[in-house]
Formats: C-alpha cells, sequence, structure tokens
C-alpha cells in the first residue's frame, strides 16, 4: 500500500468499474453489469439478495427494469485497502428517478466493494449495497 | 526536491489523494464519525461556514462536529472535483457538493454547495489546512 503509483493506478481502475456499473445499471443493460463482475463475483442488494456468477447476476439485473428514466449518482469512492492483486472501496450512491413531479430521490445509500484485476480491467468480486432508512 | 515529493506531488497522484481525503469527509462527517473527520485535517486546519465563526485547530473542529452529528439519515455528495493549483507539498481543490436529509417519510436535497479546500502534504497524507464552504441561493 506504500506504492503512490500503484494506488493510482488502483484509484482508477476502481473509479472506471464503479461509473461504469452505475451507467451499465441505469441503461438497462445487465449484460454489461454482469460483465463488470468477475466470473465468481457475488452482488449482495439488501432487500433483494445474494447473486453469484455472471449468470446469475445478468438474471437478477434483468429483473430491475428501467421503466422511466433514472440516475445513479455514485460519488465518494475512498480505495480502503489495495495490492496489485485486490482493492476494497467504499463509495456512497443517490438513486434519482423522474416521476410525475419531476425527478426525486428515491434512495440513498453505500456501496462496499472488492474488486480485483481480471483480463485488464478491475471488476468487481464481491459488491454490497446497502440502504439508508 | 525528494522523490517522495515528486511522488505525491505529481499532478494524478495528488488529484487521487484530495479524491480520497474529500470522499473519507463526506463519508465519516455522514456516519457520525467525529475524530476521523478531524483526522483529516491539519493541526491548525481552519473551517470556514457561511454565518459562522471560522473554526479553527483540531479541539474546535472536534466541538463542532460533534454538535453536527446527524439526528436522522444524510448524505453528502461530493463531485465536480477540479485541482485548481499544485506546488510541492501544497495543492487547492474546488468540488460541489449536494447534501440530502432524510425527512422521516423522504429525501430531500437540503443544500447545494461548494467547498473551495486547502491541503497540505503531512505525515504521508494529504490533509485539509482551510475548507471554505459557500452555500449556492
Amino acid at each position: 500500500m506504500d506504492d503512490p503509483l500503484l494506488a493510482a493506478r488502483v484509484a482508477a481502475g476502481v473509479q472506471d468499474a464503479v461509473a461504469a456499473y452505475a451507467r451499465a445499471l441505469d441503461a438497462g443493460l445487465p449484460d454489461a453489469v454482469a460483465t463488470l463482475f468477475t466470473p465468481d463475483g457475488v452482488t449482495v442488494i439488501d432487500g433483494q439478495g445474494v447473486f453469484t456468477g455472471r449468470a446469475e447476476i445478468r438474471a437478477a439485473y434483468a429483473g430491475f427494469r428501467v421503466t422511466r428514466p433514472q440516475l445513479h449518482l455514485v460519488t465518494n469512492t475512498v480505495v480502503t485497502r489495495w495490492t496489485a492483486e485486490e482493492a476494497s472501496a467504499v463509495s456512497d450512491l443517490a438513486f434519482f428517478r423522474l416521476g410525475r413531479d419531476g425527478w426525486a430521490v428515491r434512495l440513498v445509500g453505500r456501496y462496499d466493494d472488492t474488486l480485483r484485476p481480471h483480463e485488464g480491467a478491475w471488476l468487481f468480486h464481491h459488491r454490497h449495497a446497502t440502504f439508508l432508512s | 526536491m525528494s522523490e517522495a515529493v515528486q511522488d505525491h506531488s505529481a499532478p494524478a497522484l495528488a488529484a487521487a489523494g484530495i479524491r480520497a481525503v474529500l470522499g473519507a469527509h463526506a463519508q465519516a462527517q455522514d456516519d457520525g464519525r467525529s475524530a476521523d473527520v478531524v483526522a483529516l485535517y491539519t493541526p491548525d486546519g481552519v473551517l470556514e461556514i457561511p454565518g459562522l465563526p471560522p473554526v479553527e485547530g483540531h479541539e474546535a473542529l472536534r466541538d463542532a462536529f460533534l454538535s453536527w452529528a446527524p439526528a436522522r439519515p444524510q448524505k453528502h455528495l461530493v463531485s465536480n472535483t477540479v485541482v485548481t493549483s499544485l506546488s510541492g507539498d501544497e495543492a487547492s481543490a474546488a468540488s460541489d457538493v449536494v447534501f440530502l436529509q432524510h425527512s422521516g417519510s423522504e429525501w430531500a436535497v437540503r443544500l447545494v454547495a461548494r467547498y473551495d479546500d486547502s491541503f497540505r502534504f503531512r505525515d504521508g497524507a494529504w490533509k485539509i489546512a482551510r475548507r471554505t464552504t459557500s452555500y449556492l441561493a
């Protein structure tokens, strides 16, 4: 964890994965979401379930249909631990959706992630979404 | 210039370090971890908030953040961070922030603001030397 160049590279890779996930999710692209996980990746979504492996993850996200404009705004990402083989990060999220009265904040929460490099990119090995209130 | 200074003051590395501080500050503040917030400031760090006298030094910062401990779920979303200056052990950055709070029945945007932060590199990490908060509208 003392190599600042490695730290910056890991942080950039983590940021890429975090942003790509939000965009794929909001675009309603479950295949793209699934490929952001390692083949044995796990996503835990409080209130929804635990989904393991790309096929299960793809099927789960296919069920989260995008029926109106929405946005997962993910920020405050902090890489809390890293090596060349694995990194942990914590991010905050707000989920906005367009309703009859305009945009509204529907959910606020946090992602606790573990990522690993896989075929040239940092991918989620474990992602846990928790929600406030 | 030492190798260590070259490392942390390289633009990409400084930006990564500064963004990590900003994220850690927001998360610790929203979690009510006042000591962790204060640790992100230099010992003589200053926090300026409109309508309040400046809060200066770790002890005063600790007292202030304790008094602002969340009474209900809240979230500071810090984004659009731009490192505006960088020289050796000092840097400045501007960020936008949206403050969300849960009313008991729903989430609402309570504040939209900007952080203008000055940083110093101390003890192997970037620390906030001065944070000036400006509210929009």
